[in-house]
């Protein structure tokens, strides 16, 4: 019962929105409750019109029986959401610090569940709420033109977005350093390039950065990077072109190239004749390659 | 007029009684919400490291078991009071949330555990050879995957490692420098958001080095950034 694939490396919107579910929100009870004892800490005990913080979940189920109201957060006033939405259009490299961590997912919420409580009708909340993401989506669709293989910097980003874009963002920059590996160390042939090991002494038992620059020496991996560089090249076109529906798409294409690089792998990872195991290169890949047909026919039963 | 503030100190009393009672428990209670809250917050946290990290992260005995063991509180209480037949609406509300949230734990351990499956199931072979490994695992995901390590060498023998030459049989040959053994791949990158200002700058070993300060979300390669993962002063997400 492992992990169904589709959370593989990221989380689905509704495991996010679950998260947020746990942050606390000011409430109105409109009617006395005992204090309840729950696992993460009580609910304290209710009297009417006298305010108390609940986790968001609470709140919306006594909400949806009229037995609160819901004090909608600061941010989410129309005229601090207007003010964001100006310094958020006002600087396009960064995202704003107006918003808290959870503020697609907490706004979703509240409109969802308590529209009445808003100080401003809900539409115009709403149509801030979207104007404001789609500033912020374009700026994060700007900034991932500025991918490389090294470290990306998101700061102010919320927990929704950066979820929308993980798994673009971990897959390029993984494929990113791949690429850049092969091309070290097809500059400098066989030679074990380790810059950054000196500095992390914990790590002897790892192996990748080894297995990348021993899987360059053949001219099988050679093919699987330029798969998989075409692969996400193909990816970016397709991520920059569409507008909505980003998350599915992600996750579809994520999950395609994901299934190539784990057949890639697979095929690489077979065993190999006993009889080549040093000597020329190049020959020995393309023997590699035809035994590695005849293992997958012996796999698949043929 | 005098009547009407009577009734209002009354009820301030009447107040201030309430809450000294319900206060005077909650000496300690209070303490344990606290802790409470903070074992979900950490529930809540091992649950996103562990889907985010491309390693096995050490098993959480404590706190599973002092979780599993509130669930089975919980679910107590729920068994008591339907059978104590208490059907007035109140009730029914308070078993209403009781219940919701024993589901929303259940579901983070849930999620917990079949994060941690994945991860075995893929790098089996590699935590049988690696002693180390297997520290971090609970008895029963090391039972699993040891069985999980058995059937499948049997299985492959059975289908077809037998009919190759004895030199071809192993399942774990690392011979012209490749791994057959998958294991996790730390360069891979993460999500981190950093809770406390690191002093020295992080190097990322290819000239460039970041300041971590608080509040900055970054996106690196898991290796770099693990120890201060570890000592608690950046979090995955």
């Amino acid at each position: 019962m492992a992990l169904p694939p589709k959370q593989v490396g990221t989380f689905i919107p509704s495991e996010i929105s679950f998260l947020a579910e746990n942050s606390f929100v000011t409430i109105i009870p409109r009617q006395a409750m005992e204090s309840i004892a729950l696992i993460g800490g009580a609910i304290p005990s209710m009297r009417p019109m006298r305010r108390i913080e609940v986790p968001i979940w609470v709140a919306v189920l006594l909400k949806k029986q009229s037995r609160c109201n819901i004090v909608p957060p600061d941010w989410l006033s129309e005229e601090n959401l207007k003010i964001t939405y100006d310094a958020e259009a006002a600087n396009m490299t960064r995202f704003s610090a107006n918003l808290p961590w959870e503020w697609v997912e907490v706004g979703e919420l509240i409109l969802g569940s308590a529209p009445d409580d808003l100080s401003s009708p809900p539409h115009v909340i709403r149509n801030l709420l979207r104007d404001i993401r789609e500033v912020r989506q374009a700026k994060a669709r700007a900034g991932l033109k500025n991918l490389n293989d090294s470290y990306l910097q998101l700061d102010n980003v919320g927990a929704m977005e950066l979820n929308e874009i993980r798994s673009f963002v971990t897959m390029a920059m993984n494929q990113l350093r791949i690429m850049q590996s092969t091309r070290e160390g097809g500059e400098q042939q066989d030679v074990d390039v380790e810059p950054d090991d000196q500095d992390d002494d914990d790590d002897d038992d790892v192996l990748p950065r080894e297995s990348y620059d021993d899987s360059m020496r053949t001219a099988t991996s050679y093919q699987d990077s330029y798969d998989t560089a075409r692969d996400s090249s193909r990816l970016g076109s397709e991520f920059t072109g569409t507008e909505d529906n980003r998350a599915s798409i992600n996750s579809h294409t994520f999950a395609e190239v994901r299934q190539n690089s784990i057949q890639n792998r697979s095929r690489s990872v077979l065993p190999r004749a006993p009889s080549y195991t040093d000597d020329d290169d190049a020959e020995d890949a393309d023997n590699d390659m035809e035994m590695d047909e005849t293992y997958l026919n012996a796999v698949n039963g043929n | 007029m005098t009547d009407a503030r009577d009734l209002e100190i009354d009820d301030l009393i009447n107040n201030l009684d309430k809450e000294y009672y319900s206060a005077h428990p909650i000496a300690n209670s209070a303490y344990l919400t606290t802790q409470k809250s903070r074992d979900l917050k950490s529930l809540v946290r091992l649950w996103i490291s562990e889907r985010t990290c491309p390693d096995i992260l050490p098993y959480a005995h404590e706190l599973l078991d002092t979780m599993l063991d509130r669930v089975r509180e919980q679910v107590e209480v729920i068994e008591m009071n339907t059978t104590s037949g208490d059907a007035s609406g109140s009730a029914k509300l308070k078993l209403l949330f009781v219940e919701t949230e024993i589901e929303r734990v259940k579901f983070l351990v849930r999620g917990y555990l079949r994060a941690r499956i994945l991860k075995i199931d893929k790098y089996y072979m590699h935590i049988l050879n690696n002693p180390d490994t297997q520290t971090r695992l609970s008895q029963s995901e090391l039972r699993y995957t040891k069985r999980r390590g058995n059937h499948l060498k049997r299985y492959y023998d059975l289908r077809f490692l037998s009919s190759l030459p004895p030199s071809l049989q192993r399942l774990d040959d690392t011979t012209g420098g490749l791994q057959m053994v998958d294991a996790p791949d730390l360069d891979e990158v993460v999500f981190i958001r950093v809770l406390h200002d690191v002093p020295s700058e992080v190097d990322l070993g290819n000239e460039d080095k970041i300041e971590l300060r608080k509040g900055n979300i970054y996106v690196l390669p898991y290796k770099v950034i693990r120890r201060y993962v570890d000592n608690g002063d950046v979090q995955l997400v």
